[in-house]
């Protein structure tokens, strides 16, 4: 039985891994209201932290070459305790899709265009991600480098054009917030972008080379990582503490750029990178929630559920927070700790099971 | 409204069913029913501006029962 | 219900065995007799009688001791040729004694008599008719059950000229014509190669087309040949009428507004896709040749780039690039930036705009909508028309119906600055004239409905949909997506010839080498070599 369709390269998916991460760049600047001007502490923190776990679900994807999350939790966890978890993931990366699809909204509504309501956002926005998801993973796989470096030459252009307004002060004095609120701050960094790239796992089975899989899933880890960071440095020293006050801060802080009082609007453009780095964001998701619900099934072909999941997925975008603030504060108290079992605990876990009891068993040349 | 939505989801099942049938995809049509039918509930609920109850405050709850959140 | 459908199945039936049948006829063929007369009566019957079959009686040899006949068509065929090299020849120049069979006659007039080459010898009645029908001239003879097909075509056609498509300022000139013969000689005086080779199919019941796939047997993917001959074998038409029946036949995608299949008019051109591993398929009657597989970089090369300085090369390649953007979204991004985004616009420039749209009774996408509209029939208008009616009509259109309609108030001044930006930029890229010309509409839509947002989504729409098409099994956007840091050399710049040492490495996987590194610098010695 195969699912997926299509076969991507080491370098489409550390492409895809970058601009995955990316795409979240706009949702976690509700951590600013944590740690404040140390921010990039918590990033580089979150940074290392993470490592370890980006590699252990890298390690997984090697040592079960071709099998996804789906069939590794059957094969490690037996056929009843595997399908539970299974389940428990299909949920969480369709709650993701959901979320994302719905910050999308959130983001055009609240900043781009405020007289439109969001469901068309997030309606017009979900049928071009089914239409791509309906031409399986090579697409997004193929567009993905586009993405990253449309988002590299945004992220470079703006702090060069920002340069004059650059004020290192800003990050005076250095860690003066709880420790409290540092843990806090770096476990959203961790959950929220960082370790989000679990979902993976239902990708790399489509790699067609397992070789060097630790390697690039790193690069990828890390470019993502470099441009989050950069994006907040840029942030903090060029609006200091007033960064805070703004949901979004990167838009707030492209708008002061003035170019000989001609173009002075140029947050057009960090628009646009937001939207195609959200692009390549949800088109992931919607594939990995759609191929794994098949998977679970035994489905012959994810596509025939590509209209169905995503009318669920849009509806749940609408009713899931009643405004955009419970959002934010769901997501840094009770999101952070809801992803930790999915991130930081099974994977782990899996890959300890798998090594004790010498998984997968081979037989002939075929994995089981 | 209502009836815009219900046409649009007639569509797409008049699109696909016949398509799975002719594949003789068992497995495929009872998961599309299935979740077509979902979408459907929910979609109708949405525009009738019945209250559905976020999958996300039952989250919360759960983990409050817990202590598990700054 | 159950009747109709026996009363179809038995219709099916009866087809299939009347198209069987027919093959069958075909495949045996009715041979020639070796009576004279009833050969003739059997080819009158077929052929009719129309006034350009000339059958011509003649008395062989030069005691008119054989009876023959000679078959053509009036205007395929040379006719001093005709006179000087057969008919002469066999009236007068024929001595054979009556002893010979008259088989042997046959073979000693295509040995000792004619001396035009490329003889056959025919012995079915279809074959004959072909012939004849292709412009060979038949040669029938009393007593013999064959017949002689020579070659004397000659007809009226174009010389070869410059093409209008692809004029060119450095660089050949020449351009195909319409008859195939004459192309593929155009092609073989470029690539002098044993390895350039050939492979012929007639399509069409009803026309008999000639179609011809080249290509370069140690450059080429062997699977790219199999799949086009399995796709020109599927074709089942009535009649090829120009290359582009083909194109629509063969095409990866249907139903795209992007073409999958590349079309050249310049020989050179069509030499450099061939020996980059491409296969070129020539069609009889049409002067523009199909190549395969198309990407859709190659819509922004053009051959004079090769040709020239690689800086100049470099630069207008990116010109293309922008104006193709230029062409396509500048509508939409206007009417996007005027009735979403005003804040966006820089402050001077929006009062002006807003001085410029008083009084406009349209809002702004009703009013691109309009100008696009009347510039594309302006542009349609202009294409068929001869020269100096064209320019006049372009005269009318752009300065008194875009200036009166400025100062009539119809339309805003800068409506008009965006709708000449679109149409200049549109004509850079000749080639994908018809998908831009799609594209902007879908894109003026967009933004007039959802304003930025529905320009990105469109957009990115658009490089899904690129991304996942193929053109003969080499995925379209190559060089971009997925990323080929080698193809990047001859994508956004045009690298010097020299430092393209490689072949596109999907297309000319098979024999990945152009040259070695061969650019030298001048020796130490010769370095002065000019002083004394």
């Amino acid at each position: 039985m195969n699912i997926k369709e299509g076969k991507i390269n080491n370098s489409q998916l550390m492409f895809l891994v970058a601009s995955f991460m990316l795409g979240t760049s706009t949702f976690i600047h509700f951590m600013d209201t944590i740690a404040f001007h140390d921010s990039w502490l918590a990033i580089l923190t979150a940074f290392v932290i993470c490592i370890p776990f980006v590699l252990c679900y890298s390690a997984l994807a090697k040592r079960f070459q071709g099998k996804d999350l789906i069939q590794i939790n059957d094969i490690i966890y037996g056929s009843f305790l595997g399908k539970i978890i299974s389940i428990l993931y299909i949920v969480y990366f369709f709650l993701l899709l959901s979320l994302n699809l719905k910050g999308l909204g959130d983001f055009y509504v609240g900043y781009v265009m405020p007289e439109t309501p969001k469901p068309v956002f997030i309606i017009i926005f979900a049928l071009v991600c089914a239409y791509t998801v309906g031409h399986g993973l090579e697409p997004m796989a193929r567009i993905s480098h586009l993405t990253v470096t449309y988002a590299i030459f945004v992220i470079t252009g703006t702090f060069l054009l920002l340069y004059s307004e650059v004020d290192f002060t800003n990050f005076l004095p250095i860690f003066e917030l709880p420790i409290k609120d540092f843990i806090q701050s770096v476990h959203i960094v961790a959950a929220i972008p960082f370790c989000e790239v679990m979902v993976f796992l239902m990708v790399m089975p489509s790699l067609n080379n397992f070789g060097e899989v630790n390697k690039y899933m790193l690069l990828g880890f890390a470019l993502g990582a470099l441009c989050l960071l950069v994006i907040s440095v840029r942030d903090t020293s060029v609006l200091g503490t007033s960064s805070f006050i703004s949901n979004n801060a990167a838009y707030q802080t492209v708008r002061i750029i003035e170019i000989g009082e001609f173009f002075t609007r140029i947050e057009i453009v960090v628009a646009m990178g937001i939207t195609i780095c959200l692009f390549i964001k949800i088109c992931v998701l919607y594939y990995i929630t759609l191929a794994s619900i098949a998977q679970l099934l035994k489905l012959k072909s994810y596509k025939t559920l590509i209209i169905p999941i995503g009318g669920i997925a849009i509806i749940i975008a609408f009713i899931a927070y009643d405004s955009i603030v419970s959002h934010n504060y769901s997501a840094k108290n009770y999101h952070v700790f809801y992803t930790i079992p999915y991130q930081f605990i099974i994977p782990p876990v899996s890959l300890l099971i798998a090594k004790l009891r010498r998984l997968p068993k081979r037989k002939g040349r075929e994995l089981i | 409204m209502i009836i815009l939505v219900v046409s649009i989801y007639i569509i797409i099942a008049l699109y696909q069913v016949p398509n799975l049938i002719k594949r003789e995809c068992m497995r495929d049509l009872s998961a599309f029913c299935f979740f077509y039918t979902i979408a459907l509930v929910l979609s109708i609920l949405y525009v009738l501006d019945v209250k559905i109850p976020s999958p996300i405050s039952g989250m919360e709850l759960i983990l409050d029962k817990l202590q598990l959140h700054y | 219900m159950f009747n109709y459908l026996k009363k179809i199945i038995h219709y099916k039936k009866a087809i299939t065995k009347h198209t069987n049948n027919l093959d069958d006829e075909k495949d045996q063929g009715v041979s020639l007799t070796s009576h004279l007369d009833e050969n003739l009566n059997m080819l009158k019957n077929i052929l009719g009688n129309s006034n350009d079959i000339i059958i011509k009686l003649l008395n062989i040899g030069n005691n008119h001791d054989y009876k023959g006949a000679l078959v053509y068509i009036d205007g395929l065929v040379d006719k001093t040729m005709l006179y000087e090299s057969i008919m002469r020849p066999l009236q007068n120049e024929m001595s054979c004694s009556k002893d010979c069979s008259n088989l042997t006659v046959l073979d000693r007039i295509n040995e000792r008599l004619l001396s035009s080459t490329n003889i056959d010898n025919v012995s079915k009645i279809k074959l004959l008719i072909d012939n004849i029908l292709t412009g060979n001239t038949v040669l029938l003879l009393d007593g013999s059950n064959q017949a002689l097909a020579i070659p004397l075509q000659k007809w009226e056609k174009r010389s070869i000229e410059q093409p209008v498509t692809e004029s060119v300022v450095r660089g050949p000139h020449q351009g195909f014509t319409e008859t195939i013969s004459t192309n593929i000689t155009l092609l073989r005086r470029i690539i002098k190669n044993p390895d350039l080779r050939m492979e012929s199919y007639t399509i069409g019941d009803q026309t008999n087309t000639n179609v011809c796939i080249v290509y370069m047997k140690d450059i080429v993917n062997p699977k790219l040949i199999t799949e086009i001959n399995t796709r020109l074998d599927r074709i089942k038409t009535d009649a090829i009428l120009e290359s582009g029946y083909i194109e629509a036949f063969i095409e990866d995608a249907p139903y795209s507004i992007f073409a999958t299949v590349g079309n050249c008019e310049k020989p050179d051109k069509v030499a450099s896709k061939i020996l980059e591993g491409r296969a070129a398929i020539f069609v009889d009657g049409s002067p523009f040749v199909l190549t395969v597989p198309l990407l859709f970089i190659e819509n922004f090369q053009s051959t004079e780039d090769y040709y020239s300085r690689p800086y100049f090369s470099s630069m207008t390649r990116l010109l293309r690039f922008v104006s193709y953007f230029i062409t396509i979204l500048s509508p939409g991004i206007y009417v996007a930036l005027t009735t979403y985004h005003q804040e966006l616009i820089p402050t001077q420039l929006l009062f002006t705009m807003a001085a410029g749209q008083y009084g406009i009774p349209f809002p702004s996408a009703i009013e691109t909508l309009i100008m696009l509209i009347i510039f594309d029939i302006l542009r349609e208008a202009g294409i068929r028309l001869p020269k100096p009616v064209g320019s006049a009509v372009s005269i009318v259109g752009a300065l008194v119906l875009g200036e009166s309609a400025v100062s009539a108030g119809l339309i805003s001044p800068f409506m008009v600055i965006i709708v000449a930006l679109t149409a200049i930029s549109s004509f850079v890229i000749s080639s994908q004239t018809d998908s831009a010309a799609i594209l902007r509409y879908f894109f003026l839509l967009l933004a007039g409905l959802f304003g930025a947002f529905g320009l990105i989504m469109g957009f990115l729409f658009i490089l899904v949909y690129l991304a996942s098409l193929r053109s003969f099994g080499t995925p379209y956007l190559l060089p971009i997506s997925p990323l080929s840091m080698s193809g990047m050399k001859d994508t956004f710049i045009r690298a010097p010839i020299w430092a393209m040492l490689k072949r596109p490495k999907t297309i000319g996987k098979y024999n990945l080498n152009r040259q070695t590194e061969s650019y030298m610098k001048p020796t130490e010695n010769n370095r002065n070599i000019n002083d004394e």
